[in-house]
């Protein structure tokens, strides 16, 4: 497999994880992005566009600094006191920062660039009380701390198309079978080679987590797997679990919910492997 | 060495006490326990615990399959495959 898209016109990988599109190139990631939205639309989804920081204390209610301590990226900044500013200033004056910069005393962290598209909505909908099924959408850039990166495929920072069902169980799972099936026509109209495999959340420490366990035991992820292993998306089920922490109510209980979410670079990844560098020569999207 | 019955009933109370919302004539033997999370992670841990004393085997987690914990009827069909039976109807 192809790794690094050196000659794929109008990409440029950056040192720290992340990429820059343009051209050619961006404009079929807006395009892929219109289907993914089109398929939202079905639905009559709303749609949202969210900020990129989350309250680092919502997202505690997730337990995710427990579940996922090794992805988070936190929204560091200074201690503004006076003399630790001074002290700051004087420790980066003349620091070349090649290893970093030399942080003094730090605020307490309150907020984290978010690694899911999808949180910030059930942080928004909290406390509410949904008359009917629900259907959203959203994109967002979500930061996940990784040991290593790889050109489109592994990045810190990546794009994130999901849609959010949320509703009763039966509601829920509907949609999502629906949505699955949409795309696995998608995917065999354009001879993409993706394969659906149950999947788990990337779990610290799985063998000690009881969420890895339950996950393993009950399966609730299902992921399109490009080439050797790259889940280029995926189809989830939460369960109410969303619903009981966020407070969203469904008949008088708390709402079900699941998603499917696209991330948007493995998939231009997956379109460069199969049908080469020309962006031109890539299925035509609409 | 408790029958049928006596285990279904004992999986049943575990489970309605542990949940606290469900009523015990609410929750059948195919009631799903995970998909309506009538049990969740926080609980696995201790219902395999539960699981333990109740079979009277060790249960290694790292072995169990997909779907053990779906229901009551799998539970028992996984944890307890030589019951004795009973005549007593499944409620």
């Amino acid at each position: 497999m192809l790794s690094a898209p050196d000659n794929l016109a109008g990409f440029r990988w950056l040192p720290n994880g992340q990429s820059v599109l343009s051209g050619e190139l961006l404009d079929y990631f807006h395009r892929l992005d219109a289907l993914f939205v089109s398929w939202a639309s079905v639905y009559q989804a709303v749609p949202y566009a969210f900020a990129p920081l989350i309250p680092a204390q919502e997202l505690a209610r997730l337990d995710y600094f427990r579940n996922f301590p090794h992805l988070a990226t936190f929204a560091t900044v200074l201690d503004t006191a006076p003399e630790n500013m001074d002290a700051f200033t004087t420790a980066v004056t003349g620091c070349d920062c090649a290893h970093g910069i030399p942080l003094t005393q730090t605020a307490p962290v309150t907020d984290v660039l978010t690694p899911a598209a999808c949180y910030p909505l059930y942080m928004h909908l909290q406390g509410t009380v949904l008359p009917a099924a629900s259907v959203a959408t959203t994109r967002g850039v979500c930061y996940r701390r990784e040991t290593h990166y790889q050109p489109l495929q592994r990045q810190w920072s990546f794009s994130m198309r999901e849609i959010i069902l949320l509703g009763t169980a039966e509601e829920v799972q509907e949609r999502l079978d629906a949505l699955r099936e949409r795309v696995t026509t998608f995917l065999q109209s354009i001879g993409l080679p993706v394969r659906w495999e149950v999947a788990t959340d990337p779990f610290f420490n799985p063998s000690t987590n009881p969420k890895y366990l339950m996950q393993r035991l009950d399966p609730v992820k299902h992921e399109m797997v490009f080439g050797e292993g790259l889940a280029i998306g995926s189809v989830n089920a939460h369960r109410n679990y969303f619903g009981e922490v966020f407070d969203i109510q469904r008949n008088n209980a708390p709402a079900f919910s699941g998603c499917v979410a696209f991330g948007l670079e493995r998939w231009l990844y997956a379109f460069y492997a199969t049908y080469g560098p020309e962006v031109s020569q890539w299925p035509r999207l609409l | 060495m408790k029958n049928e019955t006596e285990v279904r009933a004992a999986l049943r109370a575990w489970i309605v006490e542990k949940n606290g919302r469900i009523r015990p004539e609410e929750l059948a033997d195919d009631t799903p326990l995970v998909a309506q999370r009538l049990i969740t992670s926080v609980q696995i841990m201790d219902l395999i615990l539960f699981l333990e004393r109740l079979s009277d085997q060790p249960i290694r987690p790292e072995t169990l399959k997909p779907g053990v914990f779906q229901d009551i009827n799998t539970l028992v069909a996984s944890f307890f495959p030589n019951l004795e039976s009973s005549d007593v109807e499944r409620p």
